[in-house]
């Protein structure tokens, strides 16, 4: 017999909350499992970030995206300058990964240098870059410090007013009618992000893979640094410079005032305890885009007295020997990490590096 | 707002609720506003457009029901002029004027138009041509015009399908805001499978493939001498296509049962189809029957003969690739599958003639054999789909053919193997759906027994947020 409306509606409620019971059992066994085995790693990129985050206590740290973690060799850092020395790079990271290891750190201790590698196109706005920041999800309910980084990725453009209400961004306030998604940023005036991290499961998505590689497959850096092996065919280098030209030529690049902020928060707090900061762009070979995120990177750095010193296009790493994409190979990356560390020595002993 | 967020995991059990809650004479009301509300989370201001074709047609439908012989066909034709007109201003006043430009160019003459910087409202293509469909089937006399203004803007912003189809008719949709739907436990069961599936489909398949396919096709130079890296992506992105318009339609299909509407079947499961012309039957149905009933029959069909039925065909897929969008690669894309479908009708005893060896080998070897050559000849035309310009998706083809080396790109390995577990899954429920359930309306191969059943669904829903892509992706129908 065919339950009346009523009789289906409470059936339906009923079943409602049997199966929402269901996921949230499914949810918080899978999320403990999952916990565990992403802490129990051993190599790969999401053990490092732990390690980093936990456990790291060298002298000297050096921070970037993958531009960071393959083009600096932190062993001549420590040879040179006589301090141990870390590369906490993490490939496609960006200012809030940087951002979020400089609090776990300082949490634990205060390192003597901190070595910040950015590319010239590093502050431009980008939806991916919000995106990435999941990597910092498996740390949101043990590690409060990276909690507000985090919720970034739900509020993006928008202003956060106490983390869990969002104001609208300018644009939406400026003009509703005419910005794109105006009317969900008033209607929904919420971090959505803090309800998502609800789920356990969602802490680890899309990491399941990454973590049984971390726990069963042995990926040992030598100190965090990740050095490439070959090197770039000419025809490749060709194609890899053209199709950055057309990347460069893009229009509606903007500087993102998130990722100011998280920079002017890292040489604040460093310089604050005393840390030496140097910031360094490191070879490329496709020519970046310049401006406007270039410029903003050198004013954030001069406002805060920070030594910078932009190596992209140096002649001297020129060559299609040291590189092997748009990164530099292992020699490239030896030479150039040999070169920085002289550099910041001459520096140090000058005297020019803050504070 | 899209389905497939946070936005909408809230938006929908809001509006279902209030819907039941509310007494029938006021649910069409709390539709339409609902809809707008939908519908101007992306730019609020385009929800003029909307107005503006709905004023049009509404009053059009009433003028041609009420004129006589030459009249009516002038308030079709206003009809059809003021949605076209729409679709040229927005859609292809660029594509044209580039086109215009280059022609010129050739003659040596220089023109100072200049383009037009906006953007492309949410959707154009589906609800103009529901709003067509309106006004062509009052002017047939199949439908008599909706005398409500607030029923007739509902039929064309209903929001479970307002942005991305399926289109539908007046006669299947109209008369259902009319009728009072009581809550009915299966079919609101049902209609939530339906939208699991299709968030399955999108969040865990297409979005997944999404990754690789992008880098492939965004950066094909990085990848020369790499043929397999080619067809691999222009494999997944076939599937990616499907899971992602197919999922939305699923979504579309399945929010609106559970409100007790039903929606015409937009995509049938369309790579299990054995021939060129079954893959077609099977894919975005809501436009394929438009242009058939609209276009193609109007035309004469294959009711003139073998060669005018071809040039009818051929006529319609230039269209169909046109709405798709302002780009000639989507034209060659539908050109190609005319090619395909074509030439199923003009060498059709040598296609008979082959379907009967390979079937004769054996019946599953015939279907398998079919339903990959089926599936490769949507593959050579979607490669128009994906490419940004003709010269991208040429050198795309020469790629895959050049057969230099065995090198293969397997890019974030995640994705690879994340995206395959997603591909197998979406193999065996088409399967069970295809061919191993005798209803038609099962969605998941899920248990009898009632607790495994829950434990089924939260694993799916489980699976869906261990390894569903929840960045914040559009659906790439609706920018058409």
């Amino acid at each position: 017999m065919k339950p009346s409306a009523s009789n289906g509606l409470w059936i339906f409620f009923r079943n409602g909350l049997l199966l929402l019971l269901g996921i949230i059992v499914f949810d918080q066994l899978i999320g403990l499992i999952l916990h565990k085995m992403y802490f129990a790693q051993k190599h790969g990129p999401s053990a490092e970030t732990t390690f980093t985050f936990t456990k790291m206590d060298q002298d000297a740290i050096i921070l970037g995206s993958s531009r960071g973690r393959r083009n600096y060799n932190p062993q001549h850092i420590a040879d040179t300058l006589g301090i141990s020395c870390y590369n906490a790079g993490h490939d496609g990271q960006t200012i809030f990964y940087e951002q979020a290891i400089i609090r776990m750190a300082l949490s634990r201790y205060t390192p003597k240098l901190v070595v910040l590698d950015l590319n010239p196109e590093e502050m431009y706005y980008r939806e991916l870059h919000y995106d990435r920041l999941n990597v910092l999800a498996p740390y949101y309910q043990d590690y409060p410090e990276v909690r507000d980084i985090y919720y970034l990725k739900g509020i993006r453009d928008r202003k956060p007013s106490d983390g869990f209400f969002v104001a609208p961004s300018e644009e939406a306030a400026d003009d509703f009618w005419f910005a794109h998604g105006s009317m969900e940023e008033f209607v929904l005036p919420y971090n959505t992000e803090q309800f998502k991290m609800m789920s356990m499961i969602y802490r680890y998505n899309s990491s399941v893979l990454d973590i049984m590689t971390g726990i069963f497959k042995s990926r040992k850096s030598e100190a965090g640094f990740k050095p490439l092996k070959g090197t770039i065919s000419t025809k490749k280098a060709e194609e890899l410079i053209k199709e950055n030209a057309e990347l460069r030529n893009q229009k509606n690049k903007v500087v993102d005032p998130n990722k100011v902020k998280g920079l002017e928060e890292i040489f604040t707090t460093l310089t604050s305890k005393g840390v030496k900061v140097y910031v360094s762009m490191s070879p490329a070979l496709a020519p970046f885009a310049m401006e406007p995120s270039y410029e903003a990177i050198k004013e954030v750095c001069a406002r805060y007295n920070i030594p910078f010193k932009d190596y992209s296009q140096d002649p001297q790493y020129n060559r299609l020997d040291y590189f092997f994409d748009n990164h530099m190979n292992k020699d490239g990356a030896n030479l150039f990490s040999a070169n920085l560390a002289h550099d910041i020595k001459i520096l140090s002993s000058a005297g020019s590096v803050n504070p | 707002m899209v389905f497939n967020s946070f936005s909408f995991l809230l938006f929908f059990p809001l509006v279902t609720i209030i819907y039941f809650l509310l007494p029938h004479k006021y649910r069409w009301l709390h539709l339409l506003i609902s809809s707008c509300v939908f519908y101007m989370f992306f730019i609020p201001i385009y929800i003029l457009i909307l107005l503006f074709t709905i004023v049009i047609d509404y009053y059009a439908g009433i003028w041609i029901d009420k004129a006589q012989g030459k009249r009516r066909k002038a308030y079709l034709l206003m009809s059809i002029l003021a949605n076209v007109g729409v679709l040229a201003v927005f859609k292809y006043y660029n594509f044209f004027l580039g086109n215009l430009n280059w022609l010129t160019d050739l003659m040596g003459i220089k023109m100072d138009i200049p383009y037009l910087n906006i953007i492309l409202p949410i959707g154009l293509s589906f609800h103009t041509f529901q709003a067509m469909s309106y006004t062509i089937e009052v002017y047939r006399g199949n439908f008599k015009p909706v005398r409500d203004f607030g029923i007739y803007s509902l039929y064309v912003m209903f929001y479970p399908q307002l942005v991305a189809g399926p289109i539908e008719r007046p006669q299947n949709l109209i008369h259902q805001f009319y009728e009072k739907h009581d809550f009915d436990y299966a079919r609101v069961v049902s209609g939530l499978k339906l939208m699991l599936w299709g968030l399955f489909k999108k969040v865990v398949v297409a979005d997944r493939l999404g990754a690789y396919v992008s880098n492939v096709f965004n950066f094909p130079h990085q990848h020369d001498g790499e043929p397999l890296t080619f067809w691999v992506a222009a494999w997944f992105f076939a599937i990616q296509l499907y899971c992602d318009f197919g999922g939305y339609s699923d979504m579309a299909i399945g929010s609106a049962r559970v409100m007790g509407f039903h929606l015409m079947t937009n995509f049938r499961r369309p790579y299990l189809g054995q021939s060129v012309g079954e893959v077609w039957q099977r894919w975005h149905i809501s436009l394929t029957t438009w242009f058939g009933d609209y276009v193609f029959k109007p035309l004469g069909g294959y009711r003139k003969g073998k060669w005018r039925g071809i040039f009818n065909l051929g006529v319609l897929m230039f269209l169909a690739g046109l709405w798709h969008g302002a780009n000639w690669t989507y034209v060659l894309c539908f050109l190609v599958f005319f090619v395909f479908l074509a030439s199923r009708l003009i060498i059709k005893k040598q296609i008979t003639a082959f379907d009967n060896v390979i079937y004769g080998i054996h019946p599953m070897f015939g279907r398998v054999v079919g339903t990959i050559m089926a599936f490769h000849c949507g593959i050579f035309s979607y490669i128009f789909f994906r490419s940004p310009t003709v010269s991208d998706a040429l050198y795309y083809y020469s790629q895959m053919f050049s057969f230099s080396s065995t090198k293969f790109y397997n890019g974030d390995a995640s994705t690879l193997w994340y995206g395959l577990f997603g591909i197998l899954c979406l193999f065996l429920v088409e399967i069970y759906q295809e061919e191993w359930t005798k209803d038609k309306n099962a969605i998941f191969p899920e248990p009898k027994n009632r607790t495994l059943k829950y434990l089924f669904f939260a694993g799916v829903i489980s699976l869906i947020l261990l390894i569903g892509v929840f960045d914040a992706s559009q659906f790439i129908y609706f920018q058409f």
